[in-house]
């Protein structure tokens, strides 16, 4: 066995070892790091943007580019029977896979292999080695997709349709030109109905292949022009009349909320095909005859660098995996995906995986909507007057009043007021960004809890039977259907969150929902029904919030009949603070300050004393100062 | 041998295939239905079908047998025709179009059967009691015109008016309110059920508020804004020279309490007269007082009489919103003479009163035949659709008496529109869920008897049960509306100039840029 074969042969198992190291390697970057189920949870679950704001329609159809099958309105039919649908059919079915985190990463680990084989077939028609690691480059710009919460897979598959249909045409370099020219078209016709607009790709290598390979200018010329008219008239006849732009249908680019923007990404994935093949093209080397090659005679020209020995290729590989970890590492936007993933485990009530996600939230201040979920959270693990200081809140974070006032998305505050008992509040903002996200699985479960708190039991069997298509909630979905088929038709209890469902102060809704009436409504909540401990806490957290210590003082009575065992540490912080300022002691109705919280709170005022004649009474460093021992207190608070 | 498996490949198919089409194939149309002991059961069934007089062009109406088993199998037939026999391991029963519509056509004016029969899991068939349809003589007009929206608050984002082919399961969109920026398209009338005259209303969105024509193969926008707001419920005059609009100062609000959620009343109106071919909005002043609410005008098909609802004003104009006696507007049903020949409008006279029916009485629609009116009646206001209690009655207008229809529901029925031989009526009705309304097909026979309404019938069987959309303003059409797709939309995205419509002299502009071609 001569040299050459024996590097050929371990070439070959190189070349076959370097594929499920990719994969194993995505895989394991999605599972640990990325997490598909997030990103599925941001697509099918919640929603699009940073902060959740209302969606422009354009931005809208660019999202619902990326939507899991469950997501797609669009029947099968209506896929087929347009350019780009089976690669959307197909990467919807695939993205639905996400809601299942291992199952998400294989997908999109095989659909990256797929692209690197496809680029390697690409390169090898065009005078390259089919083991050259550049062809794992475009994988790698996908995962950089995945590493901003976007979904590449739409796009991811049709650039292996276009890339594969493209090296598929290299491949007929010794074709006559009729026949080449009929299989372009074929190819051409079959790649622009499978992938879109993505046979731009096979457009532009056709070109470049019959510019340098066959140097017939003319036909390469009728490629483009060919290519272009395709993709734009059958774009236009086909989803033209849609006002937000036919090329958004015909070319599946993913719309992260990035920094790193993901259009130069994509952009860039396709400009590396085409400086691939004109590369080729261009150093195209001297074809050494067999001759010369028995006479040992090597090839001197580019083409020497590529026909690297299997070890140079796997140090190559192995140098390419350390760039790879070089580019994701830092390019991982660590806090969106904080904010999916305390979102995505706040909807799965695993709530000390919220208050951990929150308490390590990457990037300063958690956006509203965040923390109103780590309230939720205090509030279910019994920590909402204990600990509530612990975290960055902000006085908006409790009934999202401000941030209502700016267009942002109410559907958390919806499952609150449901959760308060509030029904016709919450059905009011479940309906609105029902209306305006569309069917989410989170809204269509709320407003099918709403509806059976009211006794509509065939409103809520409608939406979850909508429900269930849903991977992340077909089961409770199914279990609900089954409970109410058990039940009694309207025999649901009427009874929200564990509360008893009563009606608000008022019997029109104040729809420009000030603080008054927040407030107003949370007491006579707790009139109807005293033992309404989720009302009693978030009445007290108001107060806190707003610093209405007197109001928070006078509520205290109402303990008792809820069975605190005793004063909660930050409203006896509060007490402190009011008794302090008036001068009083207030009655606590049988309840006392413990006296950890009254030393801690008297340690706080002697080290103000003490930091404001070090700092000249300059507050700002004062409070810089007292944060690290006393940033979990309602006093700090109270005073920054 | 090549030749053998070539032999067994096509043989075994077409074995198959002559199998399944004689009946053998077990399942098919082997079972003897008719040989079956019957048990003395009613099958439980979605939607409900049975009982009902339907239309001799509907599209075939399937449904969900709500009786567990591992297969099922349907007969229907009648005393003329061909039965279908329909066979499936899954409750949802779709009978093939062609062979249901030859079956009704056959049977026209007669009853036909139903006999369902479900297998269980030992193999054993149980038929359930037989079940009827009567077949009407009259058909209902073709076509179908609604709009779809979403249990809308005060927020929205896409919706449209779709026409839906009742022969068929054919539906098309007429209007999609992004193709204008995501502004509202409601109010689509037509005059006489003819499709090639329609107005319908836009707000917001990149063109603002307009009424839009389609008229003499044309689809022009129109300026009918007049200094009380823009121009909504409208009723065609016969002769398709005039419109006249309800221009309402609606407003919503909700609820803490009640069940449904949402509310609106109107804070005023009037009724406004729009001039076809001058392009004018007139208002005569016998429909404009201060003191009251007018609006849902409708012309009766004589065209010397326009029926509307007329309310006494119960609340200021500058109180707060809502007004706490919002409960006590109730409208009456009015009505006011018209002279085609001398443009004079009468005197108005109420025709019924909402203190005689303690309701409010809206929506009114007079029959194609002149001798029927069909109303909404609710509890107060002029909003049936968000009222438990809106109920449909029908007043005889030879003798003034009216009778609330026997098929209401204990849910809203009301967006109601008749067929043009008067025989046949579509209305919104929440009966399914309380939500969200549906459109229910009724027969009205020659005593004016509403007969057991059946639900809009989708390919689809289970297609109401995860359809979160409702069908708002329901209107028959004898033809499809001869509008190119988008039509709308491109005259929709035209900005409106011109000044405002000085209603005391009527002049206003005549409109809008160049007319759109239709079909």
């Amino acid at each position: 066995m001569d040299d050459e074969a024996r590097l050929g042969r371990k070439g070959l198992l190189l070349d076959l070892l370097g594929y499920p190291i990719v994969l194993v390697a995505c895989f394991g970057y999605l599972l640990l790091r990325i997490d598909p189920a997030v990103i599925y949870h941001r697509f099918a679950a919640r929603f699009y943007l940073p902060e959740w704001r209302a969606l422009s329609n354009v931005l809208a159809r660019f999202e619902f580019a990326d939507l899991p099958r469950s997501l797609y309105s669009d029947a099968l039919s209506a896929l087929a029977a347009r350019p780009g649908g089976p690669v959307v059919w197909l990467s919807a079915q695939a993205t639905e896979c996400y809601a299942i985190g291992w199952l998400g990463s294989l997908w999109i680990a095989v659909a990256a292999v797929l692209l690197s084989m496809a680029t390697g077939e690409l390169i090898a028609t065009q005078g390259g080695r089919r083991s050259n690691p550049a062809k794992f480059l475009p994988a790698l710009a996908m995962l950089l997709i995945y590493n901003q919460c976007g979904n590449a897979m739409p796009l991811t598959l049709s650039l292996t349709v276009a890339i594969a249909a493209a090296a598929l045409y290299g491949r007929l370099g010794n074709v006559a030109t009729a026949p080449r020219a009929c299989a372009f078209v074929v190819l051409l016709g079959a790649t622009f109905y499978l992938a879109g607009a993505a046979c731009l790709v096979l457009v532009l290598v056709a070109a470049l292949f019959e510019l340098w390979q066959t140097r017939q200018r003319l036909f390469a010329v009728a490629c483009l022009v060919l290519g272009g008219a395709v993709v734009f008239y059958g774009g236009l006849w086909t989803v033209g009349h849609e006002t937000n732009g036919w090329s958004a249908h015909l070319l599946r680019l993913p719309y992260p909320p990035l920094r790193l923007t993901v259009g130069p990404v994509a952009y860039g994935v396709v400009a590396f095909l085409v400086v691939i093949a004109v590369a080729m093209r261009l150093v195209r080397p001297r074809v050494v005859s067999r001759a010369e090659r028995r006479r040992g005679q090597a090839d001197q020209s580019w083409r020497h660098w590529l026909d690297t020995s299997p070890r140079d290729r796997l140090v190559i590989l192995l140098l390419l995996l350390c760039i790879a970890t070089a580019v994701l590492l830092p390019t991982f936007d660590s806090r969106y995906h904080a904010i999916m993933a305390l979102d995505y485990r706040g909807t799965r009530g695993r709530w000390q995986a919220v208050l951990d996600t929150a308490r390590d939230f990457p990037g300063g201040v958690m956006p509203t909507p965040m923390q109103h979920e780590v309230i939720r959270a205090l509030y279910e693990t019994g920590g909402l007057g204990e600990s509530l200081f612990a975290y960055a809140i902000g006085p908006d974070a409790l009934m999202m009043l401000g941030y209502e006032r700016s267009r942002g998305d109410m559907s958390r505050l919806a499952r609150t007021y449901f959760e308060l008992g509030r029904l016709n509040e919450s059905e009011w903002h479940a309906s609105n960004w029902f209306e305006v996200f569309g069917e989410r699985p989170v809204l269509l479960q709320l407003l099918a809890e709403i509806n059976l708190a009211k006794g509509r039991n065939e409103v809520a069997r409608m939406y979850l039977r909508a429900l269930r298509r849903f991977t992340s909630h077909a089961a409770w979905a199914e279990a609900a259907l089954r409970d109410i088929e058990q039940a009694a038709p309207l025999a649901a209890p009427v009874r929200a969150g564990g509360q008893q469902a009563v009606p608000v102060a008022d019997s029109v809704i104040d729809t420009r929902r000030t603080s008054a009436y927040e407030e107003r409504a949370l007491l006579a909540l707790l009139d109807r029904d005293p033992t309404n401990r989720r009302a009693m806490e978030y009445l007290m957290t108001h107060y806190l919030l707003s610093m209405q210590t007197g109001k928070l003082v006078a509520q205290l009575h109402r303990l008792k009949g809820l069975g605190y065992s005793h004063i909660p540490r930050h409203w006896e912080e509060a007490v402190l603070i009011h008794d302090a300022g008036a001068d009083t002691a207030s009655d606590l109705g049988g309840y006392t300050i413990r006296q950890r919280t009254r030393r801690r709170y008297e340690a706080f005022r002697a080290a103000m004393s003490r930091s404001r004649a070090a700092h000249h009474r300059d507050e700002l460093a004062v409070g810089r100062e007292l944060w690290p021992e006393f940033g979990d207190t309602y006093a700090y608070y109270y005073r920054w | 041998m090549r030749r053998v498996i070539a032999i067994i490949v096509l043989a075994v198919p077409a074995a198959v295939a002559v199998a399944i089409g004689s009946g053998v194939w077990p399942g098919v149309s082997a079972l003897d239905v008719d040989n079956l002991t019957p048990v003395d059961r009613s099958p439980g069934v979605r939607p409900d079908v049975f009982g009902t007089v339907i239309p001799p062009n509907i599209a075939p109406l399937g449904f969900v047998v709500q009786e567990a088993g591992q297969g099922y199998h349907v007969r229907l037939s009648g005393p003329r025709g061909k039965a279908i026999d329909v066979s499936s391991d899954l409750p949802s029963i779709r009978f093939p179009s062609a062979a249901w519509l030859a079956l009704l056509e056959a049977n026209r004016g007669q009853t036909i059967h139903c006999d369902i029969c479900v297998r269980d899991d030992r193999g054993q068939w149980t038929r359930y009691s037989r079940q009827t349809i009567t077949i009407a003589s009259e058909p209902i007009d073709r076509y179908l015109v609604y709009r779809r929206i979403r249990p809308l608050y005060n927020m929205w984002s896409s919706f449209g008016i779709y026409q839906r082919d009742l022969a068929s399961f054919e539906e098309t969109q007429l209007v999609d309110n992004t193709s204008f920026g995501t502004g509202c398209v409601n109010c689509h009338t037509f005059r006489d059920n003819r499709a090639e005259d329609m107005v319908v209303h836009t707000r917001g969105g990149t063109g603002g508020s307009s009424t839009i024509l389609a008229t003499g193969g044309k689809t022009r926008k129109v300026d009918t804004r007049t200094p009380f707001g823009s121009t909504g419920y409208g009723s065609w005059h016969p002769s398709g020279e005039m419109i006249v609009f309800a221009v309402v100062k609606v407003r919503q609000f909700f609820h803490s309490e009640r069940r449904e959620v949402r509310d609106v009343i109107d804070m005023d109106s009037t009724l406004v007269v729009y001039d076809v071919a001058g392009g004018r909005v007139r208002v005569p002043v016998n429909l404009s007082r201060k003191d009251r609410l007018e609006t849902f005008p409708c012309w009766a098909p004589d065209g010397r009489t326009l029926y509307f609802s007329s309310a006494r004003k119960p609340w200021p104009d500058d109180g707060p919103f809502p007004p706490k006696n919002y409960r006590d507007a109730k409208y009456d049903l009015m009505r006011v003479s018209y002279d085609p020949e001398t443009g004079r409008w009468g005197t108005p006279e109420t025709v019924l009163a909402s203190a005689t029916v303690g309701k409010s009485i809206t929506q009114p629609r007079v029959s194609p035949d002149g001798r029927r009116l069909l109303c909404t009646m609710a509890e107060y206001g002029c909003f049936a659709v968000f009222q438990e209690d809106a109920d449909l009655a029908m007043v005889d207008l030879a003798t003034g008496r009216y009778e609330r229809l026997a098929i209401n529901s204990d849910q809203c029925d009301s967006w109601h529109t008749w067929s043009s031989n008067s025989r046949w009526i579509v209305f919104s009705s929440k009966r399914g869920n309380g939500l969200l309304a549906r459109p229910y097909i009724s027969y009205i026979d020659d005593a004016g008897t509403a007969h057991k309404p059946f639900v809009l019938p989708q390919e689809n069987a289970e297609f109401y049960d995860s359809f979160i959309m409702t069908y708002n303003v329901p209107e028959l059409v004898r033809d499809p509306v001869p509008v190119e797709p988008d039509a709308f939309g491109k005259v929709a995205r035209q900005r409106l100039f011109g000044r405002r419509a000085d209603a005391t002299t009527g002049a206003s502009r005549a409109v809008g840029a160049a007319p759109q071609p239709t079909r």
